[in-house]
């Protein structure tokens, strides 16, 4: 018959108090994870494009691209282009990546950063004249696992504001 | 002799067809003075009641785009609007492909886009992906509306590319080429077309319209440049772009 030793119930409450601690601390990490502030982008603009941007946490898989790699992917290699902020995320865009990807997130200075042009329908037979357009946000997304370019989101006030002249 | 004559002259042709000749999609340098903009080929549908989706299959040509502006594109994409200018604000929901050159590059970069009005005061979004179809390809893009004034839903090759939430009731589609620098090439050329096949739009879930029957389609070309960009109706469900000044 197995003797049991006197510390042996102590033991057993210690381990389960910890074990319990950790996966509630993980539950806890995992439902509330933090949404990541970009520069000048708001819940309303992820939530129009159908975006989720998570905060990176210690349990995540180490990125096997540094900040520096994923800026030079943004960038195209210019230096004459500044870099507002770099976010290490976890991105879930809905309907196309369902699964949390950990991804680099660069902030682009609209104002240095060579940016597409805001396309689009201004009105064909009206003669008129577009609205000044200010960039107000351009962020670039890198794979954080081997540096390929996945996808730019901009943001442009006043484009298709039109002063009309008719 | 003269079946091996014969196999050296078809072959020989083959050869410059496929190694020799000008392809379809070939860029073709414009001379034309630069001017930035928004510049438009191709066509509108405006049936006076809600648009539910428009689609058409286009050719992903190569066109010339000139490095002045930083933001030079020529583009060819399908588009959901309005026609209701509200303090002066359109409204619209697209999707195609672009090639976009700064100045800094020596030939542009192919991307598929998805851009889309926001909070009903001319903001504008934009989503832009590498395109892995390539040149010469069938692509067919796609953008659809669920009757809410927010959901839209947009597609390449019939696969989901990005949903949006814009702000607007559509009632008109386009589909059309665009360039921002009138130095750029329009897609297509005299001699080759850009084609925008199986054009199609839906006023109702499954009441699918051709674009160009009974009804044809409006032109959607920029004032003052009918004669530098031109389209045609082939039939009911392809409309051709081209370049005037590109005579490949």
């Amino acid at each position: 018959m197995l003797k049991r030793h006197p510390l042996a119930a102590g033991v057993i409450l210690v381990l389960v108090v910890v074990v319990g601690s950790v996966a509630i601390f993980r539950m806890n990490g995992s439902s509330s994870a933090q949404t990541v502030s970009l520069p000048n982008v708001t819940g309303s603009d992820f939530e129009g494009a159908h975006i989720t941007a998570t905060a990176a946490s210690p349990n995540d898989e180490h990125p096997k691209t540094s900040s520096e790699q994923a800026r030079g992917v943004a960038t195209s290699g210019d230096n004459s282009v500044s870099v507002l902020a770099v976010n290490l995320i976890n991105l879930k865009v809905e309907g196309r990546i369902p699964e949390p990807r950990l991804v680099w997130a660069v902030s682009l200075d609209p104002a240095t950063a060579p940016l597409p042009p805001v396309l689009g329908d201004y009105g064909l037979n009206d003669t008129s004249t577009p609205a000044q357009r200010i960039r107000k946000f351009a962020v670039v997304f890198v794979d954080a696992s081997d540096g390929t370019f996945l996808f730019g989101w901009s943001e442009t006030a006043g484009a298709n504001q039109i002063t009309l002249t008719r | 002799m003269v079946r091996l004559t014969f196999a050296a002259v078809i072959c020989a042709g083959v050869a410059i067809c496929f190694f020799g000749g000008t392809r379809a999609v070939d860029a073709c340098q414009i001379v034309r003075p630069p001017k930035h903009g928004n510049f438009f080929d191709g066509w509108l549908r405006a049936p006076n009641e809600t648009v539910f989706e428009t689609r058409a299959q286009i050719e992903e040509y190569n066109p010339y785009v000139a490095n002045t502006y930083d933001d030079s594109i020529s583009s060819a994409w399908v588009m959901l609007s309005d026609n209701h200018l509200i303090g002066g604000v359109h409204h619209f929901a697209q999707v195609g492909w672009w090639k976009w050159r700064h100045p800094g590059q020596s030939d542009g970069t192919r991307s598929l886009f998805a851009s889309w009005t926001v909070n009903n005061n001319g903001t504008i979004q934009e989503i832009w992906l590498p395109d892995n179809y390539g040149v010469g390809a069938w692509v067919k893009y796609e953008v659809k509306y669920f009757n809410d004034g927010l959901s839209f839903n947009t597609y390449v090759m019939d696969g989901l590319f990005w949903q949006i939430q814009s702000d607007f009731v559509p009632n008109q589609a386009t589909i059309t080429g665009e360039i921002t620098d009138v130095g750029n090439q329009m897609p297509g050329g005299t001699q080759n077309h850009d084609s925008l096949l199986d054009a199609f739009y839906q006023t109702g879930p499954g009441v699918n319209h051709f674009f160009n029957y009974p009804v044809p389609a409006s032109i959607y070309i920029s004032p003052g440049y009918s004669q530098e960009f031109a389209s045609s109706v082939v039939n009911i469900t392809q409309i051709d772009i081209w370049d005037q000044k590109c005579f490949n």
